[in-house]
C-alpha cells in the first residue's frame, strides 16, 4: 500500500487515495488540443451540453409521465404542461433540445467530412460518432412516441412497419418489436423502457468511447496539419505558449467552448420559449387515434432525408417492388456513412477547399441532402415524387460511386 | 474574418432547411383559404362560387382526359355546386329583404312562444324547454337566452328561414335537419323574423347584463378574504374575463364539445351525439396547440372551408363572441403562455450576461496563448 501521510486539505486527502491531481492532468490540463481551430470545433462540447440538458429534463419528466396509452397523453399535456410548476419548461427544453441536437450533430458530421477528420488514424472517432448518431436516432424515435399523440402513433405505425420488409423474418419481427399485432399499449411501454433506460445507457457508453477514441489520434485542426503533439506539448510546458501549436483542454479549449455555449444558450432558450413548433409538431397535440389517419404523416425534420430516400423509389423496377427497392436504399443510407473512411480512397488529409474534386462533391452532397430533407416533408405527388427519386439516386451515386472515383483520381494525380 | 464567413454559411444552410420544412412545407400542405369573414352572406356566396369554379376546372380536366366516367361524375358535381350556390343565393336574398331594425319585441315573444318554445327554452324570460336531454334530437336544443348577443342577427334570420343551409349542414342532413325551415307568405315571414330577432336581442342584452353581475359577485366572494391590493384587482379582473369567455364558449360550443382539462363536459350524451353527427365531437382542451389560433379563427367562422364535409355546423358567432371563444380555448390549452414568454426573456437575459463574463474569461485565458 502506498504511504499515507496526514493530509493538508481535502484535495490532498483525495489525492493520496484517488490520485485526483494525476487524473485531472490526464483528462484536462495535459490533454492537448490544436490551437488552429474555429468555432466548428465547439460542436462537440455543445452536443455534450445538450445531452446533459436532455438527461436532466428527462429525469424531471419521468417523475410525472405515465407510460400507459390511457394516461400518457394527459400526463404530458395536462399534468406536465399545466399543473407541475415549470413542467412546460422541462418539456419544451426536452423537445427542443432533442431537435436542435440533431442540427448540431449534422454540423459536427459535415465539419468532420469537410476537414477530413474521418481519415488516417481517426477512423474509430468517425465510426463511434456514427454509432452515436444511429443510437440517438433510435432514442429520438422512441421518445417521440411517448406523448401518444397522433404523430407519435402514426410515425410508430409506419416506422415499425418498415421492419416487415426484411426478408424471411420481417412479419414476425414487426410483431416482436411491437409486442402486439398493432402499435398499442405494450409498444408504448417497451419504447418507454428503451427511451429512459436501455438506450441512454448505450448512449453514455458510446459517448465515453467516442471521447476515448480521440486520445490517440487527437483532434484534427483547421488546416488538417499533422502535428507532433508531444513536441508541441513540451514547447507549451516549457513556457512558450505563444509559439506552441497546441493548447490544453483546460482552461484553453474549455474557456472558448464555455463562451460558445453561453451564446448558443441565448438562441436555444429563444427557441424553447418562442419558436418551438418545429420541434413539437402541432398534430401531436391531438391524442392518438387508430381510426383517424392524419392527412400527412412525416417524421421529424432530422429523419426527412433518409425518409425521402425510402419513399423516393415509388415505382417497381425490373420486377422488384417499389417498397423493397426503397427499403434497400433506406438501409444503405443508414449505414453508408459508417463506411466513409473506406469509400474515400485518397490518402490526402486536407480541408475540402484544398481538394478540388472533393470540394465540389462535398457541396453537392450537402445540397442534395437538403433537397431530400425538404422534399421528404412535401406531399409526394406529381413533380415532387420525381425530385425525390432523382435526389435519392444522386445521394446513392455520390457515396457509392462518385466518392471512390474522385478520390482514386486524387490519389493518382497526387503522384 | 474567416470565422464569421463560416458562421454565415452554417446559418444560411440551416435557414434554408428551416424554411423548407416549416413555413414552406406547411403552406403547401395546408389548404389555402380566404380569411374569416363575418359578413356571412358574402362569405357563403364567395365560398359557393369558389367551389363552383373548382368543379368547373375538374370538369374541363376530365374533358381533356377524355374519360367518360370522370366527365360524368364531374358534371354531376358541377350541377350540385350550381344547385348549392342557388340555394345560398335564395336564402341570403330573402334575408337581405328583411328590415331587422323594425322588429317588435312583444310580437317577437308571441312568435317565440308559439313557434320556437316547443323545443327551445329561454331561461332569461322564464321559458323552459320541454326537451330535457339529447335523446330526442341527438343534441339538446339550445336555450336561446344568449343567442341575441353571441350570434350575428342576419345569421339568426337566415337560420330561422332555412336552418340546414344557414348552418352549412345541408350536405349531411338535406331537408331532414331536426329544426324545420320556417315558411309563410313573404310579408308575414319578414315581419315575424324581424320581431323574433328583436326579441332575442333584447333578451340577450338582459341576459348578458345579469350574467356579468352574477360572475362579478361570485368572483368577488371567492377573493373576499384577501386584503385589497392591486394584485387582488388584477386577479379578480383576470378571473372575470375567464368566466365571461367560458360562458360564451359554453353557449357556442358546449352542447357538443367537452373540455376535460377545464372539467367541462357536455350535457348531451356522447352516444346520442355520435348517432346525430356520425362521430363524437373532439375534446377541445388542446385545440389551441394542435390547430393554432388562425385555424380556429377561420374554422369557426366557416367550418366547411377548412374541413369540407364536416358535420360541425357553422356557428354564426359575431366577431367579438368568437374572439371570446378562442381566448377561452387558449387559456385552457396553453395556460402557461404568459409565464413562458416572461420566463423566456429572463432566461435569455441571464445568458446574455453570462456570455459577457464568458467572453471576458476566454480573453484572459487566451491572452497568454496568442
Amino acid at each position: 500500500m502506498a504511504h499515507i501521510r496526514k493530509a493538508n486539505g481535502l484535495i490532498d486527502w483525495l489525492d493520496q487515495r484517488l490520485a485526483v491531481h494525476k487524473l485531472f492532468d490526464v483528462l484536462m490540463v495535459k490533454y492537448w488540443i490544436p490551437k488552429q481551430i474555429n468555432f466548428l470545433w465547439a460542436m462537440g462540447v455543445i452536443l455534450t451540453t445538450l445531452f446533459a440538458v436532455l438527461f436532466v429534463t428527462g429525469l424531471l419528466l419521468v417523475m410525472y409521465y405515465k407510460p400507459d396509452t390511457a394516461l400518457a397523453f394527459d400526463s404530458v399535456n395536462k399534468t406536465i404542461m399545466q399543473e407541475v410548476d415549470y413542467g412546460w419548461l422541462w418539456r419544451h427544453m426536452h423537445g427542443v433540445a432533442a431537435s436542435v441536437i440533431f442540427l448540431i450533430i449534422y454540423i459536427h458530421m459535415f465539419t468532420g467530412i469537410y476537414y477530413g477528420s474521418y481519415k488516417r488514424g481517426r477512423e474509430m472517432i468517425w465510426v463511434s460518432g456514427m454509432l452515436l448518431f444511429v443510437v440517438f436516432s433510435a432514442e429520438a424515435f422512441s421518445g417521440y412516441m411517448l406523448p401518444w399523440g397522433q404523430m407519435s402513433y402514426w410515425a410508430a405505425q409506419v416506422i415499425t412497419n418498415l421492419f416487415g420488409g426484411i426478408p424471411f423474418i420481417g412479419p414476425e419481427l414487426v410483431i416482436w418489436i411491437r409486442g402486439d399485432y398493432a402499435v398499442s399499449d405494450p409498444t408504448l411501454t417497451r419504447f418507454f423502457m428503451l427511451h429512459v433506460c436501455l438506450l441512454p445507457i448505450v448512449i453514455i457508453s458510446i459517448i465515453a468511447f467516442h471521447f476515448y477514441s480521440l486520445r490517440i489520434p487527437h483532434v484534427n485542426n483547421e488546416i488538417s496539419e499533422e502535428l507532433d503533439f508531444d513536441l508541441e506539448a513540451e514547447k507549451y510546458m516549457a513556457g512558450d505558449t505563444r509559439n506552441s501549436k497546441v493548447i490544453p483542454f483546460w482552461p484553453g479549449f474549455l474557456s472558448k467552448d464555455f463562451m460558445y455555449i453561453c451564446l448558443f444558450m441565448i438562441f436555444f432558450f429563444y427557441l424553447v420559449c418562442f419558436k418551438f413548433e418545429f420541434a413539437m409538431d402541432p398534430i401531436n397535440f391531438d391524442p392518438a387515434d387508430a381510426l383517424k389517419t392524419p392527412p400527412h404523416i412525416y417524421p421529424e425534420w432530422y429523419f426527412l432525408w433518409s425518409y425521402e430516400v425510402l419513399r423516393g423509389f415509388f415505382f417497381d423496377i425490373g420486377g422488384i417492388k417499389a417498397f423493397n427497392i426503397g427499403l434497400a436504399a433506406f438501409g444503405i443510407a443508414q449505414v453508408i456513412f459508417f463506411l466513409l473512411p473506406w469509400l474515400d480512397r485518397s490518402e490526402v488529409v486536407k480541408p475540402a477547399h484544398e481538394r478540388p474534386l472533393f470540394f465540389i462533391w462535398f457541396w453537392i452532397l450537402l445540397i442534395d441532402m437538403i433537397v431530400l430533407t425538404i422534399y421528404g416533408k412535401l406531399p409526394p405527388t406529381g413533380v415532387n415524387a420525381w425530385v425525390g427519386f432523382y435526389a435519392s439516386i444522386v445521394f446513392l451515386l455520390l457515396l457509392l460511386v462518385i466518392l471512390p472515383i474522385i478520390t482514386i483520381m486524387e490519389r493518382k494525380g497526387a503522384k | 474574418m474567416r470565422e464569421i464567413k463560416i458562421f454565415l454559411i452554417v446559418v444560411i444552410f440551416a435557414g434554408i432547411v428551416y424554411w423548407g420544412v416549416e413555413p414552406y412545407a406547411h403552406s403547401v400542405m395546408k389548404p389555402h383559404v380566404a380569411p374569416a369573414n363575418f359578413n356571412f352572406s358574402a362569405e357563403d356566396l364567395n365560398y359557393a362560387k369558389s367551389i363552383l369554379a373548382q368543379k368547373e376546372v375538374a370538369l374541363n380536366d376530365a374533358k381533356k382526359a377524355n374519360d367518360t366516367k370522370r366527365i360524368e361524375s364531374a358534371q354531376k358535381e358541377l350541377d350540385k355546386a350550381k344547385e348549392d350556390l342557388n340555394q345560398v343565393k335564395t336564402l341570403w336574398d330573402k334575408v337581405a329583404k328583411i328590415d331587422l331594425s323594425k322588429g317588435n319585441v312583444a310580437k317577437g315573444k308571441e312568435f317565440f312562444t308559439e313557434n320556437c318554445a316547443s323545443c327551445h327554452g329561454l331561461k332569461e324570460d322564464n321559458i323552459t324547454s320541454p326537451v330535457a336531454d339529447s335523446s330526442a334530437f341527438g343534441v339538446i336544443p339550445p336555450d336561446l337566452s344568449a343567442a341575441g348577443v353571441i350570434f350575428d342577427d342576419k345569421f339568426l334570420a337566415a337560420l330561422v328561414i332555412n336552418p340546414s343551409v344557414a348552418l352549412k349542414v345541408y350536405h349531411k342532413f338535406g331537408d331532414n335537419f331536426p329544426m324545420p325551415p320556417y315558411q309563410d307568405t313573404p310579408e308575414v315571414m319578414d315581419a315575424n323574423i324581424a320581431n323574433v330577432v328583436a326579441y332575442l336581442k333584447e333578451m340577450g342584452n338582459k341576459f348578458e347584463t345579469n350574467e356579468d353581475i352574477a360572475i362579478k359577485k361570485e368572483i368577488e366572494t371567492k377573493y373576499q378574504k384577501m386584503a385589497n391590493s392591486p394584485e387582488k384587482t388584477a386577479l379578480i379582473n383576470k378571473d372575470i374575463t375567464f368566466a365571461k369567455d367560458k360562458a360564451t364558449f359554453i353557449e357556442a360550443c358546449g352542447r357538443c364539445h367537452d373540455v376535460k382539462y377545464d372539467n367541462f363536459f357536455t350535457p348531451s350524451k356522447h352516444s346520442d351525439l355520435k348517432t346525430y353527427l356520425g362521430s363524437i365531437p373532439p375534446d377541445l382542451s388542446m385545440m389551441i396547440r394542435s390547430r393554432g389560433e388562425q385555424y380556429l379563427h377561420d374554422f369557426i367562422n366557416d367550418t366547411q372551408k377548412l374541413l369540407p364535409g364536416t358535420a360541425m355546423p357553422r356557428v354564426g358567432l359575431t366577431e367579438s363572441a368568437q374572439a371570446k371563444v378562442i381566448s377561452y380555448i387558449e387559456k385552457v390549452g396553453d395556460s402557461k403562455k404568459e409565464e413562458r414568454e416572461k420566463t423566456g426573456i429572463y432566461i435569455m437575459i441571464f445568458f446574455v450576461i453570462l456570455s459577457v463574463f464568458a467572453i471576458g474569461w476566454k480573453r484572459s485565458v487566451w491572452s497568454k496563448l496568442h
